[in-house]
């Protein structure tokens, strides 16, 4: 029997219903939520990326600029632009984009942006927060896996995740999120990778299997318990059979898969969807923590 | 078939003998590794701790610089020493003998924050907890890397290993597994963490090959929660009544008798990770000393 389609663009809107009202509250208190994202230099996806998250501001209601900055600038002036910003009563949050050119010191600039404004967890010190389970801006990726998994009634709580793939921007910060002992998280949380011998043993105990390895249809039906709740994260470009052109696919093979899970997230229109607004999410929280 | 016993005090003299050499070459170019720990008041526990630290230092050439203030320390004062130990170019560690007295208890985690991270030789700073779990080289927990070291020094295998850990918590747990997902030839295992409240627990422990348990409960772990072959890190500390002898000791959280006879390997408890973390904080320290010195 096929799965619930988890929609991640049903769940996006609704959250984008609840940002509104909470944008309104503020906005009657005198405040503008704003996003500064930081672009060096015109590396094509960073713009791909800018231009996603101007469409969601815009739609969501909250301020955006850019700090365009050439692809030569020094170290020094990188970090005085976001001093600059990191004192600006205006700007609630702040995105650095990624990666900067080769001859800046990304630590640097990232450890640079103030906490109180690190939207996206870019400081190495929300990293270090968030797997302690103290009070962070949790990265939008990984935010809104939890935000799926909570919003499509299949909250982690009590039940036992597996997630495949240890990456930085994703795998472990997830590790952090879902065994902090609050609603939404307090999951028994298993991690592996593709190479993992013996991966089915461990990806068929799982209630929830999260994907996350940035492997094309890698997860496959064998692979999967029935009645698992499978959330794809991946985003991988490969050539349709048919038309030849590149489509974007998951890291699990949706077809087979869905007809033994309970519950699934499509690519598109799954975890991507959601990805943006969880970024909208910290920036209006940032703002309100102004308010308080 | 009875489990081989860790034997953490022997592990322990090990790489106290490695570290005496790595002080000695240090100290050949002119670098005395320096701890400075800070001691807030007379409770006994914390003068037995920082007594064992200070030993360790002399017997491995570490310059001990223990900062010893009242009782009445205000927030201030506490602060301005912190600072003073982050800015001496002597002190390639500093660590806090917690707890700090009643009054200042509110303000431990700001006082370890503000530790400088290259100094933070407790590993609890926000920084090093996320460069280690990013894979970068950072100052871990003594518990996690002694409990490393124990598993490498023994000859066991992590990679491909399935590592339970209960709970999962930030001095133990998370640190080890922090150490357990990365992917090099020390580590690379699967890693599951659990908590004393994730239902039907004995199912997880079972498939574990490497099980790591900080509960401070006596027999948390029973003989039917592990798997032949199973190797136990424990690491839990429980203060009982011999039910035989009438006496007071020391046990772990596991029932050692019905596990060492499926266990391929056991740290006791006493004997076991207990006798590494002083240790662990010396190796930190002289660690922390080749950083600074631009050597590693």
């Amino acid at each position: 029997m096929p799965a619930e389609i988890i929609d991640g663009r049903k769940i996006a809107a609704e959250i984008q219903v609840e940002l509104k009202q909470r944008i309104q509250r503020l906005q009657e208190k005198g405040v503008n939520p704003k996003l500064m994202t930081i672009l060096v230099g015109e590396d094509p996806a960073s713009l791909s990326y800018l231009r996603g998250i101007a469409r969601t501001c815009g739609e969501v209601g909250v301020l955006t600029d850019t700090a365009k900055l050439p692809a030569n600038i020094t170290q020094s002036d990188l970090l005085k632009k976001i001093d600059e910003l990191n004192k600006d009563p205006k700007v609630h949050g702040i995105l650095l984009f990624l990666p900067l050119p080769k001859h800046l010191n990304s630590l640097e600039a990232e450890s640079a942006i103030s906490p109180y404004k690190d939207v996206d967890g870019t400081n190495p010190i929300s990293a270090g927060k968030l797997l302690l389970g103290e009070e962070t801006f949790f990265p939008s990726t990984p935010y809104g896996v939890q935000e799926l998994l909570v919003r499509s009634g299949h909250s982690p709580d009590g039940k036992h995740v597996v997630i495949v793939g240890r990456s930085n921007i994703v795998g472990k910060p997830l590790i952090g999120i879902l065994v902090q002992k609050q609603k939404g998280a307090n999951a028994t949380v298993t991690v592996c990778h593709t190479g993992t011998k013996n991966i089915t043993a461990i990806t068929q105990q799982a209630d929830i299997l999260i994907a996350a390895m940035g492997r094309a249809k890698a997860i496959t039906a064998d692979m999967v318990r029935e009645g698992t709740v499978v959330i794809d994260v991946g985003v991988n470009f490969i050539p349709d059979p048919v038309t030849g052109k590149n489509k974007q696919v998951g890291d699990v093979d949706f077809e087979a898969v869905k007809e033994k899970a309970a519950a699934i997230t499509p690519v598109p229109g799954g975890t991507g969807a959601v990805t943006s607004i969880m970024l909208m999410v910290n920036t209006v929280r940032a703002a309100e923590s102004i308010v308080k | 078939m009875t489990a081989k016993l860790l034997d953490g005090r022997k592990i322990s003299a090990e790489i106290r003998e490695e570290l005496k050499g790595d002080a000695k070459r240090l100290k050949e170019r002119g670098i005395i590794p320096g701890l400075a720990g800070i001691l807030v008041g007379e409770d006994p526990g914390s003068i037995t701790y920082v007594g064992l630290k200070s030993k360790a230092c002399e017997e491995i050439g570490i310059k001990e610089m223990m900062c010893k203030l009242p009782e009445t320390v205000t927030e201030t004062e506490l602060f301005s020493n912190i600072e003073r130990l982050n800015k001496d170019p002597q002190v390639h560690g500093i660590f806090i003998q917690l707890p700090l007295p009643k009054h200042l208890s509110s303000c431990e985690d700001k006082a370890l924050a503000a530790i400088l991270p290259e100094k933070d030789v407790d590993g609890f700073h926000a920084v090093n907890v996320g460069k280690t779990w990013s894979g970068q080289s950072a100052f871990v927990p003594a518990v996690a890397i002694a409990m490393h070291e124990m598993l490498i020094r023994s000859g066991y295998k992590v990679k491909d290993k399935e590592v339970v850990i209960v709970p999962a918590d930030n001095l133990t747990g998370k640190p080890f597994a922090s150490i357990m997902v990365q992917d090099n030839d020390r580590a690379g295992a699967n890693v599951t963490l659990c908590h004393p409240t994730t239902p039907n627990l004995a199912s997880y422990t079972r498939r574990a090959d490497i099980l790591v348990v900080a509960m401070n409960k006596p027999k948390f772990i029973t003989g039917d929660m592990v798997k032949e072959g199973v190797i136990v890190l424990d690491f839990g500390s429980n203060f009982i009544e011999d039910p035989v002898t009438k006496k007071r000791k020391t046990v772990g959280d596991v029932d050692f008798d019905a596990v060492k006879e499926k266990a391929e390997a056991i740290s006791p408890v006493p004997g076991g990770v207990g006798p590494m973390l002083v240790t662990m904080l010396m190796a930190s320290t002289v660690w922390s000393a080749k950083q600074m010195a631009g050597i590693i």
